[in-house]
């Protein structure tokens, strides 16, 4: 069965590329608009095996979205990748404080967002 | 990333964008009112940081770069450094009209166009450096026999026209 992606962005342009670019690579994809619909999206989809966050989103934000994954059996394990416009150091500091694995700054790479998840599924 | 997404990712963005500037004016032009207003202050960072986002994602450099610029000088508003002033108000209103102009051209022709930013770019550069504005962003040539313009700062178009009827 295919690897499952949650894509957290308010930006429906990002979601859709990401989206794009992770369905070329065979993914199935979820999509959610904020942390609170990526919390809703995890326990109402089928299993999700990766998720890709944005930080500065409406309603709840990403890194109070992570925490919020980390304290759920389920899913305290899931790979995380951020993908944010904030690139201080703090910002990328408290996303891996909080547990996400890795902190991609936009515009990131395509090549490289699917070399990330290639290798936090250990496909590589 | 500009070369192999799907015209349905391409129509979505336009589409988002335009939500977005609508988003910034009517929030800009309530804000020219009450200058104190964070909140405000956020509903318009907000979509200007998405549009930086999702440009710079699509490729688009000559607006992710734009609202890049006006995204720095609303953060500044936001940490309550800078107040809303009517150099501030033209520049921002400037800056998303050429915004809008190039998502014209994007739908029209696929490109962002030669819409004029550099005028732009130097007001926000030197509201941010503490100098003020620079000459008006988009103001236009006018012969020198003719009377000056009713109002003395350009105000960009349509939506004065909107503020007048809306506000006043």
């Amino acid at each position: 069965m295919n690897q499952h992606i949650l894509i957290v962005d308010d930006s429906k342009t990002v979601r859709n590329l990401v989206s794009f670019i992770m369905k070329k690579e065979g993914y199935k994809v979820t999509m959610a608009e904020d942390g609170l619909d990526g919390l809703e999206k995890l326990f109402s989809a089928e299993k999700i095996d990766l998720i890709i966050c944005d930080v500065n989103m409406p309603r709840m934000d990403g890194f109070t979205f992570i925490k919020n994954v980390r304290e759920q059996d389920t899913y305290k394990d899931v790979p995380i990748i951020v993908l944010s416009t904030e690139g201080r150091q703090a910002d990328i500091d408290l996303g891996i404080q909080l547990g996400a694995n890795l902190y991609m700054v936009k515009p990131a790479q395509p090549e490289k967002m699917v070399q990330n998840v290639k290798m936090l599924f250990g496909d590589n | 990333m500009s070369q192999d997404f799907d015209s349905e990712i391409f129509a979505d963005f336009i589409i988002e964008s335009r939500e977005h500037l609508e988003t910034i004016e009517p929030n800009l032009l309530e804000l020219e009112k009450a200058p104190g207003d964070l909140s405000l202050v956020n509903e318009i960072f907000r979509p200007m940081h998405s549009l930086k986002g999702a440009s710079g994602f699509m490729g688009l450099n000559r607006m992710n770069v734009l609202a890049h610029r006006a995204e720095n000088l609303l953060d500044e508003m936001r940490k309550g450094a800078m107040t809303v002033n009517s150099e501030i108000m033209d520049v921002i209103l400037s800056a998303t009209d050429a915004l809008r102009q190039m998502l014209d051209s994007l739908e029209s022709s696929g490109t962002e166009g030669e819409v004029p930013t550099e005028n732009i770019i130097a007001s926000l550069d030197a509201i941010m450096a503490g100098g003020g504005a620079a000459a008006p962003a988009a103001a236009p040539a006018q012969a020198p026999d003719q009377p000056p313009a009713a109002a003395p700062r350009l105000r960009p178009h349509s939506l004065r026209r909107g503020a007048s009827q809306g506000f006043h």
